[in-house]
């Protein structure tokens, strides 16, 4: 189970409304490489996760997720407070604007919806854990090519930290994959699944 | 970023305290018989348990639980999170 703290992870205060940045974040919500996506994987891929260790850091990255899609929902906030419909048409997002006004949604920049099928949980550990090392660099490059496209430093501030996460993060994920491949029974020599194929997995078990 | 309120400045203090745990929790996940990272987690998390007392005395509950639940339901008190101050 979950308990919600009432706070940020990082603190937030974006003064200046900017509806053209507001739609290009958004993505790190709802989009193809996005928090959502990144916390529902990790949370997911847990159950079919051998190690201990292992199980502990899915656990604590995907609640981290939670409190990253956290702040670029509040980003996406703030961003869209207070605009005026000229702001609204000439900034261009009164595509979105008509079906959500500024509700906050799960979409991509380009407005397709958030699912699932950008992710997957495949009930391999080491498959999992390859996933999710390139699933932190796409969202590192995501964060880059923000960081490109905005200047306004109460955006940026937040932005990097977020990139920096996902750094911490591929280190972690690497070191778990490291962990699970060097205790593969020495059978296993092809890396089947350790998950599924148990009769490879006697080293495995504490 | 502009700063900031006393509320402001206390609450950056805990998010700070709190993600020194947040961030060596996932080291102890990778590492976890490193003296040096378990030592780091328990000072991190006696900084953190002070500063969130003093939080909550100052300006209310940061987790439902913690809520004084006295006169009426101060755990929906504003400001909530993304809500900006002032």
């Amino acid at each position: 189970m979950w308990i919600y703290q009432k706070k940020l992870e990082y603190p937030l205060k974006i003064m200046k409304p900017n509806a053209r940045a507001a739609k290009i974040i958004m993505t790190q919500y709802g989009g193809p490489d996005g928090e959502l996506g990144a916390s529902l994987r990790y949370l997911s891929q847990r159950f079919a996760m051998t190690d201990k260790n292992v199980i502990g850091t899915l656990t604590d990255i995907g609640t981290e997720e939670l409190a990253h899609l956290e702040m670029i929902c509040s980003m996406v906030y703030q961003l869209t407070r207070n605009l005026s419909i000229e702001q609204i048409k000439a900034e261009g997002f009164d595509d979105y604007f008509v079906d959500h006004t500024t509700g906050i949604w799960p979409a991509a920049a380009t407005g397709v919806p958030f699912s699932s099928s950008t992710f997957q949980s495949k009930g391999d550990p080491i498959t999992d854990l390859s996933e999710n090392m390139a699933a932190e660099q796409k969202a590192r490059t995501t964060y880059d090519n923000i960081l490109r496209l905005v200047d306004d430093p109460e955006v940026r501030e937040p932005i990097k930290f977020l990139r920096e996460r996902e750094i911490v993060h591929y280190q972690r994920f690497g070191e778990s994959l490291r962990k699970v491949q060097d205790n593969l029974n020495s059978k296993n020599f092809y890396a089947f699944n350790p998950s599924f194929d148990k009769n490879f997995n006697k080293n495995c078990i504490d | 970023m502009n700063c900031c309120t006393d509320r402001e400045m206390m609450l950056r203090r805990l998010q700070a305290a709190d993600f020194a745990i947040i961030d060596v929790g996932l080291y102890l996940d990778t590492h976890p018989t490193c003296p040096h990272g378990l030592e780091y987690f328990r000072r991190a998390r006696a900084e953190r348990d002070a500063v969130l007392r003093e939080f909550e005395a100052a300006y209310g509950p940061m987790t439902m639980d913690n809520a004084a639940a006295e006169c009426s339901w101060d755990w929906v008190n504003k400001p909530w999170p993304w809500e900006l101050e002032g």
